[in-house]
C-alpha cells in the first residue's frame, strides 16, 4: 500500500514537469525549435563528411582509369576492382556510344571494408554494397550505377529529372517491378490509372504525366482524383495549421475549388508514382537496346518523345507494349474459374477410380 | 453402415482435424491483421498484396496436409492388420472403399467450413483499399478442391496394395536418378519439365498452383 | 449330405518359400471339421483363400454352395470368422467394436449379442487394444457367433488361451452348433482339443492336404502293425500302407503304419506269407504325428 501511495505522489510531481516545456510553448516557438533542430542535424552531417574525407586522405590510394573516368582504389583489392572496371568500361561504351567524353573529370572511389563488402563513393553518391558470391559482377553493376548517377547529375533540376523521380534514369537499374506497377494501376484512386489498365492510351499518358501541363492537378486529375489526392496527402500535423486543415475538410466534403486551392500549394506529380514511371523508362531502354541511353539523353522534346526515341519506336507503340507487359505481370488472379474447377473435379474422379481399381478393393 | 465408418474415422482423426480446422479459420483471419499497414496512413495496397502472397503459401500447404491426414487415418488401422478385417466384412470391397472415402470427405467439410468462415470473417472486418477485391468464396472453393484432390491422391495411394506403393516408390526413385543423370546435360531440366506438367493447367496439381490470395487485384 | 466347403485343385504361391499344392478338401455340411497341421503347414493360408482374403492362382472354391470370390459378400454374410491374430481396431471400445461389426450383418441379433456378451463377461467400455488375450478371444468368438452364421471358420481360436477361457469359448461354440446345426471349420495344432468334438479331420503339411477322413476312422483306423516275415510288396491289401520301417533294437520283422484298418483284416497277412505279431493303437495325437512322419518320409524319398 505504501509503495502505491509513493508512486502516486511521485507521478503527481514528475508528470506535469515532463509535459510543461511543450505546454509552455506557442506554435511559432515550436516551429522555430524544429528549424533549429534541422540546422543542427545538417551541421552534424557536414562534420561527419569532413571526418570521413580526412580519414580517407590518410589511406594510400591507387588510381586507375575507366576510359576518361578515374577510379580511386583504396587498398590492395585492385585485382577485383580492375576486372570490374574493365567490364564496366565495355558496358559504358555500349550505352554511351560516342559520348564517353561525358566521363571526363568524374571520379569514383572504391573503399573496401570488411570483405566482400565495399563502399562506392563520389561527391554525390555513396553506397555500401555487399559483393556476395560474384564480386566482380556485382562491383561492375554498382560501378555502372554510380557512374550513370554522376552523369545524370548534369541534368539536375530539369523537368525530365523531376518526371523521372529525382534523378536521371540509369540503364543499369535492376529488374522492372512490373507487379508493383500493375498493382498501382489497379489500386490508385484515379480514373486515368484504371482507364489506362483497361487499354486507353490517352488515359495512360495522363496517368503517367506524359501530357505536358502547367497545371497538373487540373489536367491529369478529375475532381474525384483531386479529392483523393488531398486525402492521401493529409497529415496529422496539419492540425497545427487551422486554415489549411479547414480547406482540406471542405475539399473532402466535395468542394472542388477547395481541392484545387489546396493542391496549388503542393508540387503535384502524375497519378502514377515514380516507381511505375520507372518501369516505362526501363521498358524503353530494353526495347531500344544499348544506345537507348544516349538517345534518351540527347533527344530533345517532351518526355514521351525522348522515351520513344530511346526505344526506337513511336510513342503509341511504346505505351501499348508497356501496357501489355504490365498486364502480363499481373498473373492469374485469385479465382476459381470454371476450367480450373472442372479440371480439379475430373482429377478427383480419376484418383477415386484409381483407389477403387486397386487390386485389393476390386 | 456409413454412420459407423464415419464414427470410427472421426475417432481416429478428431484431434489433428480439430487443430487443422482451427488453423483453417485462423490463417485468413491472421493474414489480414496488420497486413499492408504503413504507420498511421492505413493500408498500402502493394504491401497488402505482398503480405497476402506470403500468407498464400499456407493455404495449399494446409489443404495438402489435411488431405494427407484424412487419407492416412482412413486406412491406418486397416493397414496395421493387413486389411484382413475390412476384407472379411460382408460387403463388396469397392463399396467399403467408397464408404471410407465418403466418410473422409464428410470430415473434410470441417476445415473447409473453417476456412470459409475465416475468410468471410477476415474480409468483412478488414478495410480493403480501393481497387483491391476480397475473394473469400473463390479461396474457399479452391481450398475445397485442393484438399479434395490431395485427399483423393493420398487415398488412392493409401488404399493400394504394397505392390502399388512399391511401383510409386520405384517411379519416384527412377525420376530422381534420371534427374541426376540428365541434369548433367546442359539445358536439360527433367524435374522442372515434369513439375511443369503437374502444376500447369490441365495437370493434376494445377489447383495448387497460381495465386492463393484472400485479397487481390 | 452336401459340402459346406469344397475346394478342388487349389494352388497358391505365398512367396518364394511356400506354396499350396493341389489342395482339394470337402467339409460336409453340419460337420465340425478339425483342420490339423503343424505351424507353417498352410492352414491359415488355406483359410484365407477360402474367405477370399487371398486370390487363388489355380483351382476352385465354393462355400455354402456359392462360388468364391464371386459371391463373397453373400458368403461372408452367412459365415463367422475368427482369425488367427485379432483383426479388430484396437482404439475402439468393446461396445463400439460390436456396433461397428454388427452394422455390416443383416441377421445381426441385438438380444442374442447381449446374451453372448453377458455370458463372456466382456467389459463394454474397455478398449479392444487393452483387452487381455482371453478377453480378445472371447470377443472374437462372440462377434462370430452373434451374426448367427451357417458356417464358422475358426483359425486357431484358442491359441495361447488359458484352459478356463478355452473351455468357455469352446462350450459357447458347441452350444451354438448343437442348436443351429452350423458347420465348423476349426484349425489347430492342439490335437487333443479337437479330438473331443470334431467329427471330421483334415491334415495339412508342407502346403498339402495329406489326409481327410471322418474322426472315427482317424481314431480307429490308423494303427502301427508289427509284421514278421514281411513280403516285398503288400499286394491287394484292404488297408492303405502309409509307412514301412524296420523294428528298432534288432527285433525281427518290420513296423507298418496303416490307414483304414479293421480287426477282420488280420487274415490278409497269412495270404502273403507274413504274420501279424502286434497291433499298436494310436490316439489322435500319435496318429497325427505318425501320419506326418509317414508323409515326410514319402516326400523325402520322392
Amino acid at each position: 500500500m505504501n509503495t502505491i501511495r509513493l508512486g502516486v505522489v511521485l507521478g503527481a510531481l514528475v508528470l506535469p514537469g515532463i509535459a510543461a516545456p511543450l505546454n509552455a510553448q506557442t506554435v511559432d516557438e515550436l516551429r522555430a525549435r524544429v528549424a533549429r533542430t534541422e540546422m543542427e542535424l545538417e551541421v552534424a552531417r557536414a562534420a561527419e563528411q569532413r571526418a570521413d574525407r580526412a580519414l580517407l586522405s590518410t589511406i594510400p590510394l591507387d588510381t586507375m582509369g575507366i576510359g576518361p573516368l578515374s577510379l580511386v582504389v583504396q587498398n590492395d583489392e585492385a585485382g577485383v576492382t580492375s576486372q570490374a572496371a574493365e567490364r564496366a568500361w565495355q558496358l559504358l561504351q555500349e550505352h554511351l556510344g560516342d559520348d564517353t567524353d561525358l566521363l571526363e573529370g568524374l571520379e569514383v572511389r572504391v573503399r573496401w571494408s570488411e570483405r566482400p563488402a565495399v563502399e562506392i563513393i563520389s561527391d554525390a553518391w555513396s553506397r555500401g554494397v555487399d559483393l556476395g558470391e560474384t564480386p566482380v559482377e556485382n562491383l561492375t553493376n554498382h560501378l555502372m550505377d554510380a557512374v550513370f548517377y554522376l552523369i545524370g547529375e548534369t541534368h539536375a533540376g530539369s523537368v525530365a529529372e523531376r518526371w523521372f523521380g529525382g534523378s536521371f534514369p540509369r540503364p543499369t537499374a535492376s529488374e522492372p517491378r512490373w507487379l508493383r506497377a500493375y498493382t498501382e494501376m489497379a489500386t490508385a484512386p484515379y480514373r486515368s490509372t484504371r482507364e489506362c489498365l483497361l487499354g486507353d492510351q490517352d488515359e495512360c499518358r495522363r496517368a503517367l504525366g506524359l501530357i505536358p501541363s502547367a497545371n497538373p492537378a487540373a489536367d491529369w486529375y478529375t475532381d474525384a482524383g483531386r479529392r483523393a489526392l488531398v486525402q492521401r496527402r493529409r497529415r496529422p500535423s496539419e492540425r497545427l495549421y487551422p486554415r489549411r486543415a479547414a480547406q482540406h475538410d471542405q475539399c473532402l466534403e466535395g468542394n472542388d475549388a477547395a481541392c484545387s486551392a489546396a493542391l496549388s500549394d503542393w508540387n503535384v506529380g502524375p497519378p502514377l508514382g515514380p516507381m511505375t514511371r520507372e518501369t516505362l523508362v526501363q521498358h524503353a531502354f530494353r526495347t531500344g537496346g544499348p544506345a537507348a541511353y544516349s538517345r534518351l539523353r540527347t533527344t530533345t522534346g517532351t518526355i514521351e518523345e525522348r522515351l520513344a526515341a530511346a526505344a526506337g519506336v513511336s510513342g503509341d507503340v511504346l505505351i501499348r507494349s508497356w501496357q501489355d507487359t504490365t498486364l502480363d505481370a499481373a498473373g492469374q488472379p485469385t479465382a476459381a474459374n470454371v476450367p480450373i474447377v472442372l479440371t480439379a473435379l475430373s482429377w478427383i474422379g480419376v484418383f477415386t477410380l484409381l483407389a477403387l481399381r486397386s487390386t485389393r478393393w476390386r | 453402415m456409413f454412420k459407423v465408418i464415419l464414427e470410427t474415422q472421426w475417432k481416429w482423426v478428431r484431434l489433428p482435424l480439430l487443430v487443422a480446422t482451427v488453423a483453417a479459420f485462423a490463417i485468413p483471419v491472421l493474414s489480414v491483421q496488420d497486413a499492408g499497414r504503413v504507420g498511421t496512413r492505413g493500408l498500402d495496397p502493394y504491401l497488402l498484396l505482398i503480405d497476402m502472397t506470403g500468407w498464400g503459401v499456407a493455404y495449399p500447404l494446409l489443404a495438402a496436409g489435411i488431405g494427407l491426414l484424412l487419407a492416412m487415418t482412413a486406412w491406418g488401422p486397416d493397414h496395421r492388420q493387413g486389411h484382413s478385417y475390412a476384407l472379411s466384412l460382408p460387403i463388396p470391397r469397392w463399396r467399403f472403399a467408397m464408404l471410407r472415402l465418403g466418410a473422409g470427405s464428410v470430415l473434410l467439410a470441417m476445415p473447409i467450413i473453417g476456412i470459409t468462415a475465416g475468410s468471410f470473417a477476415a474480409t468483412a472486418a478488414a478495410a480493403i483499399p480501393v481497387g483491391l477485391t476480397a475473394y473469400p468464396a473463390a479461396l474457399a472453393i479452391r481450398f475445397t478442391l485442393a484438399a479434395g484432390l490431395a485427399y483423393s491422391v493420398f487415398f488412392a495411394i493409401s488404399a493400394g496394395s504394397t505392390r502399388t506403393a512399391g511401383y510409386i516408390l520405384a517411379g519416384m526413385s527412377a525420376l530422381i536418378v534420371a534427374h541426376t543423370v540428365f541434369g548433367l546435360l546442359p539445358g536439360v531440366d527433367l524435374m522442372g519439365a515434369i513439375l511443369e506438367r503437374l502444376y500447369d493447367w490441365p495437370g493434376p496439381l494445377a489447383i495448387f498452383g497460381g495465386r492463393w490470395m484472400l485479397i487481390d487485384v | 449330405m452336401s459340402d459346406a466347403i469344397k475346394t478342388s485343385g487349389l494352388w497358391y504361391r505365398a512367396g518364394p518359400e511356400f506354396e499350396l499344392h493341389d489342395v482339394s478338401m470337402s467339409v460336409p455340411a453340419g460337420s465340425v471339421y478339425g483342420f490339423l497341421g503343424p505351424n507353417g503347414s498352410g492352414k491359415t493360408t488355406t483359410i484365407r483363400l477360402l474367405l477370399g482374403l487371398h486370390r487363388v492362382d489355380r483351382g476352385d472354391i465354393s462355400l455354402l454352395d456359392r462360388e468364391v470370390p464371386k459371391a463373397m459378400p453373400e458368403i461372408l454374410q452367412r459365415t463367422g470368422y475368427v482369425p488367427e491374430r485379432p483383426h479388430l481396431y484396437p482404439s475402439l471400445t468393446v461396445s463400439e467394436a460390436v456396433r461397428y461389426h454388427g452394422a455390416f450383418y443383416e441377421k445381426w441379433d441385438e438380444s442374442w449379442t447381449d446374451e453372448l456378451f453377458d455370458r463372456f463377461s466382456l467389459p463394454p467400455n474397455q478398449r479392444v487394444g487393452k483387452l487381455s488375450k482371453g478377453e480378445t478371444g472371447k470377443l472374437l468368438m462372440a462377434l462370430a457367433l452373434a451374426q448367427r452364421p451357417e458356417l464358422l471358420v475358426l483359425d486357431e481360436p484358442t491359441e495361447g488361451l488359458d484352459p478356463v477361457v478355452r473351455r468357455d469359448i469352446m462350450s459357447a461354440l458347441l452350444d451354438y452348433v448343437s442348436e443351429q446345426g452350423a458347420t465348423v471349420l476349426i484349425s489347430s495344432h492342439l490335437v487333443h482339443e479337437l479330438e473331443r468334438f470334431c467329427n471330421w479331420v483334415g491334415l495339412m503339411d508342407q502346403g498339402r492336404l495329406i489326409s481327410e477322413l471322418p474322426m472315427e476312422q482317424f481314431k480307429n483306423g490308423i494303427k502301427r502293425l508289427r509284421i514278421i516275415d514281411p513280403p516285398n510288396h503288400y499286394d491287394d491289401s484292404p488297408f492303405e500302407i502309409l509307412l514301412r520301417e524296420p523294428v528298432n533294437g534288432g527285433v525281427p520283422g518290420e513296423m507298418i503304419l496303416v490307414q483304414g484298418w479293421h480287426a477282420d483284416m488280420a487274415e490278409y497277412f497269412g495270404g502273403v506269407g507274413a504274420s501279424l505279431r502286434e497291433v499298436v493303437d494310436l490316439d489322435l495325437e500319435d496318429g497325427f504325428v505318425e501320419m506326418l512322419r509317414a508323409f515326410r518320409v514319402q516326400a523325402t524319398e520322392g
